[in-house]
This record gives structure tokens, sequence and C-alpha cells, in this order.
């Protein structure tokens, strides 16, 4: 069974910058751009119907992951949710946040909150959920059943060698959504 | 978590009086008893690293404090630590326009990202062997102590034996009374005796007596003055995890040594059989020895939920299963004298004929033919609703004569065993003791529903 | 008490000559790389990743609802690699969980919304309790329960794990049943 054309209408607010992999299996709703480089897994879901949701480079979003733009409860009226580079977004992660910076890793099944602004450099731990309205300091690591914190020293790793591996074997078994923009649109992912 | 089946609704008397569903009972087929975990003696076969997965002998894992030499514990979460490698460029000692990539060595934590630089423990060479070991601030006097309890044990035991030394036993465990004595001590005997003129001379008394402290040092000011710093100190779990040291700050806090788990064999009290031996090999699922009551003792299981009412019977269908690829005779019998209360909330009518299972037959297990086992053991459909290989559906009566709660039952099981020691077989000619074993059963059937008509549903 | 049994819509469900039964609304990527041995259920809503690396299941497995199945990374210094992911026979995956693991042995339960973490090892006969998460490189050995999060090992299992387990996934095979003709 391999994967299936999702069929379906074509999405006219989605901006996929060349050299992103966006899998055709994964829900799209919404004015969203997607930056040059990212990894879009299928299953994903990105949901930008209170408002835009701009994603920078070097992304990874895993399959089941969910980002929404939750800014507003009237549709087409929030902010945009920015959403970095070189960020993590593991299996069965749930983003409402409003903004997350660079170099950030959600873990699988990890809440991130609509209130929640997610900086530089922090993980949130699997299954840990953070719901306040907050602004999470760089570099903070939430873990375990309390959602217990620390700041680590240095930021996560980028995946880049990841990233370069999955670009390599992902177009062998997937199709694709094909890139309609240029990288060079680099500046409007810059906050 | 309970298992997937609910194993907890039916459950066994052992021979101690408590209550296990069967999985957590072994028979001893010597005293063809019940047994559980309770009412067996626990005998450390091998300790092993959880994560390293190796065999440490019983003696170097005392002397290592039952803890791993190369797996450590993250201090802050608990999580194990891993060696994590980078490279290092430092100038060449020889020419110094050239430099040298050599590997260094890091432990860090997956789930908390805890790394050993947070502490400042410096990067090592080798990946594994080298990290620094603290040392106690209080070892010399605990050496100290311990030292001194050992001669008061020598000087013990030796009078101990002087003045009944034919009683071997209880000799034995007084040997034993301040844990670490000697390997020397260990020989049993005269040996103890000509050495014990050389340790009488060490009389105890030399040690220091622990000092009472009856003033402390008033808090530092700045405990007073200073925002309490949370991100800083230590928790108490993290204070506990290392006793000896008790870091008040987590910069303080180093890798924690790995605690061993141990393989351990289980012996009946009574005839000091073995009724469970695991394989040497830490990561294997053999056992060498294993009597586990699952092979040996049929199993009950419930059917299907019933719904109850008070003093209302309900037919309730059971299953039985034999374990033993022999063909087995059950019978059910209600207990005379019931002694437990909390199960007889309900009046159960059993079958009153004996029930006959089918051997239990691995291959055929597998497919799911309804051949018509019924009329080879010419079955009472009233009584026997189905049979499917070794298993059979029965059917009991059940009548709550409480109003709320569980329904609880219990009833006697008798059924055959066939005893294949090797005592019981060279007194029977070779041919295997059939015995019938009793069991006390307890069952909960689930809630009795409400009066109220609204809530009939349970 | 016994297994219940449960049905499944006949056309939702694909059933394989070696007795597999996989759910049309299952995602089975890189199904070339998907090794599945026999008489495995695999329910709605799975995702098995067999596109990073294969993935090998043993027989009498049941991967249940929403369940993902994903061989884990590694970093090395000259690029990543995805570990193939080998799951033994009577293995019982409960719904929501995530399978990060380098390797599951035989007579495994693990229990509802758990996340296994990258490249953990778990052992025969071990058992993870519901809402577990396991960090990356976990070692669980056999007969030990491991529960919390970060999970660690709380309580040892019955020396007949293996039984229960088989009994267990030969039941639900046997109880997982068809319900009407497909369309």
């Amino acid at each position: 069974m391999a994967s299936k054309k999702a069929g379906g209408t074509t999405n006219p607010n989605l901006k996929i910058a060349a050299g992103a992999m966006v899998c055709e299996d994964c829900e799209l709703i919404g004015d969203i751009t997607i930056g040059s480089r990212t990894v879009i897994h299928p299953k994903a879901r990105i949901v930008a119907e209170s408002g835009p949701v701009v994603i920078g480079e070097y992304n990874i979003i895993e399959e089941l992951v969910t980002i929404t733009n939750s800014s507003s409860t009237e549709s087409g009226n929030g902010k945009v949710l920015i959403i970095g580079n070189n960020n993590v977004f593991e299996v069965g992660a749930n983003v409402q946040a409003v903004r997350v910076g660079d170099h950030n890793v959600i873990e699988s099944k990890a809440h991130v909150g609509p209130k929640v602004e997610i900086g530089t450099g922090c993980i949130v731990g699997a299954g840990c959920q953070i719901t306040m309205a907050e602004q999470l300091a760089d570099y903070t690591v939430i873990y375990g059943g309390k959602c217990e914190r620390r700041i680590q020293r240095e930021r996560p790793p980028a995946q880049t060698l990841q990233i370069d591996f999955l670009t390599k074997i992902l177009p062998n078994y997937h199709y694709l959504k094909k890139p309609n923009t240029q990288p060079a649109s680099r500046t409007a992912v810059k906050k | 978590m309970a298992t997937y089946a609910d194993l907890e609704l039916v459950k066994y008397l052992c021979c101690c009086k408590k209550k296990f569903s069967v999985c957590r009972l072994y028979l001893c087929k010597y005293c063809l008893q019940l047994r559980c975990t309770d009412c067996t003696q626990h005998e450390v076969d091998t300790p092993y690293c959880p994560h390293c997965l190796e065999n440490m002998p019983s003696g170097e894992a005392k002397l290592k404090k039952n803890r791993c030499s190369n797996c450590f514990d993250c201090p802050v979460c608990g999580h194990t630590l891993v060696t994590r490698s980078t490279s290092h460029t430092s100038p060449s000692p020889d020419d110094p326009t050239k430099t040298i990539a050599k590997k260094m060595y890091y432990m860090a934590c997956g789930f908390c990202r805890w790394t050993t630089r947070d502490v400042g423990l410096p990067d090592q060479s080798v990946a594994s062997g080298s990290w620094p070991i603290l040392q106690n601030p209080h070892e010399q006097r605990i050496s100290s102590l311990l030292e001194n309890y050992k001669i008061m044990a020598q000087i013990e035991k030796a009078e101990h034996e002087r003045k009944k030394y034919v009683s071997r036993r209880s000799h034995l465990y007084r040997q034993d009374k301040y844990g670490g004595s000697a390997a020397g001590l260990r020989r049993k005997g005269m040996s103890t005796f000509s050495s014990m003129s050389s340790t009488e001379s060490k009389v105890p008394g030399e040690l220091e007596p622990s000092v009472t402290v009856d003033s402390f040092e008033p808090l530092p000011n700045e405990y007073f003055t200073e925002p309490a710093a949370l991100v800083k100190t230590t928790k108490l779990a993290h204070r506990h995890s290392v006793p000896e040291f008790q870091p008040t700050e987590i910069s303080k806090l180093h890798p924690i040594h790995k605690h061993l788990l141990m393989r351990k064999s289980l012996r009946c009290k009574e005839c000091e059989h073995n009724v469970s031996k695991a394989d040497f090999n830490p990561s294997s699922i053999k056992f060498k020895i294993q009597l586990t009551a699952q092979h040996h003792v049929p199993e009950i299981r419930i059917l299907t939920p019933s719904t109850f009412t008070m003093n209302k019977e309900t037919i309730v269908t059971l299953t039985l299963s034999n374990p033993s690829v022999f063909g087995m005779t059950v019978s059910l019998h209600p207990i005379e004298d019931e002694s437990d209360t909390d199960y007889c909330s309900a009046k159960v009518e059993l079958p009153k004929k004996e029930l006959l299972l089918a051997g239990r037959d691995e291959p055929s297990m597998q497919m799911y033919d309804d051949s018509s086992q019924a009329d080879e053991f010419k079955d009472d459909p009233k009584v026997i609703v189905f049979r499917k290989g070794n298993k059979i559906g029965f059917v009991v009566k059940v009548t709550p004569v409480v109003n709320e709660g569980d329904v609880k039952i219990q009833f006697m099981m008798k059924h055959e065993f066939r005893n294949t020691t090797a005592a019981a077989l060279q007194s029977e000619s070779k041919e295997p003791e059939i015995v019938w074993l009793e069991h006390k059963v307890y069952m909960n059937l689930g809630p009795i529903a409400k009066k109220d008509p609204n809530v009939s549903q349970a | 008490m016994e297994l219940q049994d449960e049905f499944y819509n006949t056309s939702q469900y694909i059933e394989t000559a070696s007795g597999n039964k996989v759910s049309r609304q299952s995602v089975l990527c890189g199904s070339q790389n998907i090794v599945i041995n026999g008489k495995t259920i695999v329910m709605t809503g799975c995702v098995i990743r067999g596109d990073l690396a294969n993935v090998r299941i043993g027989r009498h497995c049941i991967i249940s609802k929403n369940a993902v199945i994903r061989p884990a990374f590694k970093r090395f210094s000259k690029g990543v690699a995805f570990f193939p992911l080998h799951i033994g026979d009577h293995v019982l995956i409960e719904e929501d969980s995530i399978v990060n693991a380098a390797q599951v042995g035989s007579f495994v339960h693990i229990g509802k919304n758990c996340v296994i973490g990258r490249r953990s090892v778990l052992k025969d006969c071990c058992a993870i309790a519901d809402n577990t998460i396991l960090p990356p490189e976990t070692v669980v050995p056999p007969f030990t329960l491991c529960t919390g999060s970060p999970g660690k090992i709380t309580s040892e299992l019955p020396d007949c794990t293996q039984d229960l387990m088989t009994d267990i996934t030969v039941n639900y095979y046997h109880h997982f049943r068809p319900h009407g003709k497909g369309k």
C-alpha cells in the first residue's frame, strides 16, 4: 500500500519554497508559508484558519503533528504564527503557540498551549503540556511527568544531517507537493 | 497496569492463606501445595546491570555496593546517561602550527539534557571507566566502625563457639551478624579457633565515640537577605539519591552509578526444592526450573460480564482450561466452612458432575476447529456450553444475597495432577502417579445492579 | 475475564494469505520495507514508517488504533542513519503509543499512550504501563514493568509472562472477527 495521492482541492494560499519537502499526504489548511529545506512528513496537520502560519527553514515536522494558529476565535482575523528555523516537531506533538523561535525541539505528544511563546533552543519534553500564558526563556528544557524545568547550556544540535537524509529518501516513497516560490523569500521568514 | 485480560478477578488461595491470581502462584511438586512469592525463600542468583545487561558475581557486586561500574544515572531525572563523543582540537606539541583532533567523551542525559559539562566535570579521553570517584568525607569513620564491629562479631562468635560448638546451625547465622565478615571467618570450625588468639588481642574500645553536637552555627545572613534560587537548589529526591554527600546545589550533582537488579530463584520453604530458577543470562527468558501454577493448575475465567440483581438467580458462564497435555478431571465443590466472609455475597450452584478436560495440544491450538468434541465426552449441554480443545465453558447459577457491591463467590476445585517427580516415578512402576489436588478459588463476578430501574445497566 | 469478541468491518480490513489483518485506514509508508510475519493485526490510524528503514513485525502481534511504529535515527559524524526496527512475536501495542525503539522483543506489552524513545531496547517479556514516557536509549530487561515519566522499572512481571502474552495475543486474534460483508 504505497502512499496514496491525497487528491482533494489544491490550497491557493499555500506557499512552498523550493527545496522544501512537503508530503502530499498531509493536511494543510489556510494561508501557510513553508520555507526552504523544511521537511513535512505524511499525516502532519497545519491549520491556519484563524490566521496565517509561516514556517521558516530547516524545520522537521513529523507525522501526526498538529500546528494550529489559534490567535483568534474568528477565522482569518488573527495574527501570523511565525515558526523560525531549525525546529523539530516530533511525532504527535500539538502546537498552538503564539510564536516559535529557532532551534527548538517539541517532542512526541507534547502540547504547547495557545498563549505560549517559545524562544530559542527550548525543548518541550515528550508528553509535557504547557498551557499557561508565558514566554519560555531561551534554552529551557521541560521534562518529566511533573513538567519540571531546567536551563540547558547549549541549544539542541541542528538536524541538518537528518534533513539531508530525509530529502534524499522521502521522494522515493511519497508524492510531494510542488514548491511554488523561490527561496529568495527568506527575508519574509525573518521576523 | 493490570494485564490485558483482567486476571485479578479470579484468585486462588495459597497455602499461606493469601489470595493470588494463578499466574503469580507456584505449585511445589514435592509438597503438592501452592506457594506464592511471600511464602517462598528468595535467593539472589546473579546481580546484573539493567542497562548493559551484564552479570556481576555476587562478591564483586557487594564490593561495588550493588552498582554497575560502567553505567550511570542522571542525577537530575534518574534516566541512564549516554556517552557522547566530541572531537577536540588542540595545538600539536611538536609543531605549534598544526592541530591534532582528539576524541573526547562526556555524558549526557537524553531526557532532561543534563550533561557532565553542566557541573564542570572535564571531558574524558576514554569512553568509559575513567570518571572520577568522589571520596566519601566520612569514609574513614565508617571503615573504622566497620572494622570494630567485625572484631566484635568475631569475639562474640568465638565466645559462642566455646560455649556450645556442637550446634553448628545457629553459629552459621551468628557469623554474619555484622555483615562484611572476612573470607577467613567464613571457614567453619577449628580454623577460627586458631585465629582467635590473634584477634582477641585487639580489644574493641579504641574506637572514639561520636561527639554530641549541642549548638549549631547560626544560618548565614544571605539565607535571609538573598532571594531563594530554586533553579540552583537540589530537591529532596536528588539529595536522597546520594546519601553520602547530600548536595544542596545543582552544580554539585555527579553522575550516579546505576543500581544493579538481580535474578533470583525461589525455594519452597517446606521441602527446600526450587520452584523457580531463572536462566543465568539476564536477557534470557528461559528458566532452569519453573513450577508456576499456570502450567499445572486448571485456570478458571469468566466468559462474559453479566448483570446481577439481589435474590435473582443468574446464569454465569465460566471457562476452565487445562494446562497439561494429558486429559484432566476436575470437580467443583462448595466450601463447607465458609471462613472468608468477604467472598460469600452470593449463593452459587456448581455443576454436580465431574468436568472432563481434554489435554492441551499445541499445534491444534492455533486452529479454530469446532469439531464435535462434545460427542466424544458425552457432555450435558445444560452444564457444558462449549468445548474447544483444552478449554470448556460451563455454567454456574449465582444468586446474590446482598444488595450492593460486587458479587463474590468461592468454591473448592479438585483436579487431577500427574506427579512426575523422580520420587513418585520410582515408587509406582514408572507410571506417573495421579493425585488429586484441592484449591480454594475466589471469584469476583462484577457489581450488583442497583435497585433503581433507571440505572439497571451496570 | 475472557476476551470479548471485537468486530470489524470486512470492507475496512485487508486479510493477507498469512493471516495478517491490516486496516485500510492505516498508513504503511514504504510498504516494500515492511515485513509482517503473520496473524498480526494492524488497526485503523496506525502509521508504520517503512520508508525510513526496514520494519519487521513478528507473528501474532497487535498494533492498536493510532499507534506509530517508526524506526529511530542516530547521528554519526558523517550523516544520519535510521535503524531497522524489529518487533518480536506476541507483542501487544495499545492505542496511541509511539514506538521509536531499535528492538522490541517477544511477549512485550506496551500500554496506551506511551512514547518509547529513540533506539530503546525492549527485551523479551517486559511491559510498559499506560502513559509511560521512555526516554531515548532505554533498555528494559526481561520480566520488568516500566512506569512513569521518565519510565523507570517499578515492579516485576510473573514468571509465566510468556504464556500470558501468548494467550492474550492468540485469543485476541481469534476474537477479532469480521462483521458483515464488504461493499
